[in-house]
């Protein structure tokens, strides 16, 4: 046997893995081979040297702190699950902040829309009403003329809110498009 | 016992894939020794060992809904870490080396290990245990990360060649001139210690002096 085949039935050697053929050979080598028997001889030391190395414990900590990790990636895993969430959330929040926006600035915008239609069934009622039921009439005009009343005090005001009403729908609405857009495609990407 | 135990393993297993912690908490406990003695052995320091194993724990959990059972969990677990711990390796390799009191730091004039006082006043054997603690680690050090992971899955930890064979990947025959080149590597470290690790002893024994 060769040294360098002898040097490859090393570890199995050390490990007593060889047949009892191998070791038979092995062993006829060791006994007339100076250099390769000392080869074994150190590695042989090297392992008790080695074997000396104590046991390791892990630190008290180790699986608590994988678990809070685990349990900080619980919480984003959600958009793993749901593709677009936080679009889905930006556009959510954008739709909300429209309709109370526009709840907000209502009261005084009905009145103004209002006007209008008054005046048309002013006209309509005046041409078409009969005699019979003038107190109805002007029971309406009256109305009507308070509504006008009314609308005249708040007309600055009602001016201002409906230009504030106006801004806020061109700001939000567009807003709103754009994340309802990017959660479309969002979710087209995750399909 | 042992049946009951695979049987265990799996329950476990299956409710980890449902992202049941408390299981997986269990799942760790079996394994958390193994899995940091090997990354201690790999990086050579508590706090890198604790970051690697840690590491290795979360790609598990993330990876389990992959685990399809046809590799033993143990193997498949062990894999994961030591490609982790190889990582690292390959990581650090890249990176500008640091100063570190773990290590030892390679001069002019040869290797010098620094050494912080030790916290509490050791007997002799503990010191002279700690002293080989410190050599082999290293020592180990020294060796080329994919010899390094071989002698320690074989040599410190025990592993069987086909065990080791699976859990990286290679085939028997690679296993086993890898652990010879490891071994004869290690073992020609491990003769000329005495002249590695001489200036250090000096200049320990020196400043223990000096500080008593």
């Amino acid at each position: 046997m060769s040294c360098e085949k002898f040097r490859e039935n090393m570890a199995a050697y050390l490990d007593c893995l060889l047949s009892d053929k191998e070791l038979c050979e092995f062993q006829a080598h060791l006994s007339v081979c100076k250099t390769c028997r000392q080869e074994a001889e150190e590695l042989q030391s090297m392992f008790s040297w080695l074997k000396q190395a104590g046991d390791v414990t892990p630190p008290k900590d180790l699986r608590e702190s994988v678990l809070a990790e685990l349990k900080l990636e619980e919480g984003r895993k959600v958009r793993r699950f749901f593709p677009g969430f936080s679009q889905a959330v930006a556009a959510a929040v954008v739709f909300i902040m429209l309709v109370v926006g526009n709840l907000s600035l209502l009261p005084t915008s009905r009145v103004s829309d209002a006007v209008p239609m008054r005046a048309a069934y002013q006209e309509e009622s005046r041409a078409a009403t009969p005699p019979a039921d003038a107190a109805i009439y002007t029971q309406n005009l009256r109305e009507s003329e308070q509504f006008s009343d009314k609308s005249e005090l708040s007309s600055e005001a009602e001016r201002n809110t409906s230009s504030h009403r106006l801004a806020l729908n061109l700001v939000l609405i567009p807003l709103f498009l754009f994340f309802a857009m990017r959660f479309q495609r969002r979710r087209k990407e995750a399909d | 016992m042992g049946d009951f135990l695979e049987t265990d393993e799996k329950m476990l297993i299956s409710l980890c894939k449902r992202g049941d912690l408390s299981a997986y908490d269990r799942l760790m406990q079996r394994y958390e020794k193994k899995v940091y003695a090997l990354c201690f052995r790999m990086a050579g320091n508590q706090d890198d060992a604790a970051d690697l194993a840690q590491e290795a724990f979360l790609k598990a959990f993330r990876a389990l809904p992959s685990f399809n059972g046809q590799a033993q969990f143990s193997t498949w677990l062990y894999r994961i870490v030591t490609n982790t711990c190889l990582d690292e390796q390959r990581r650090q390799a890249r990176r500008p080396q640091l100063f570190s009191l773990d290590k030892p730091l390679n001069t002019e004039d040869g290797q010098l290990m620094l050494t912080l006082p030790a916290e509490a006043s050791d007997p002799l054997d503990t010191a002279l245990s700690q002293e080989t603690e410190a050599e082999i680690k290293t020592l180990l050090s020294m060796l080329p990360a994919s010899q390094r992971i071989v002698l320690v899955l074989r040599d410190m930890e025990g592993y069987s060649y086909e065990e080791i064979a699976r859990i990286l990947n290679l085939n028997g025959g690679t296993v086993k001139s890898r652990l010879n080149r490891a071994r004869a590597r290690l073992r020609d470290l491990y003769l000329k210690k005495e002249e590695l690790f001489s200036p250090t002893v000096h200049l320990k024994r020196k400043e223990g002096r000096d500080r008593s």
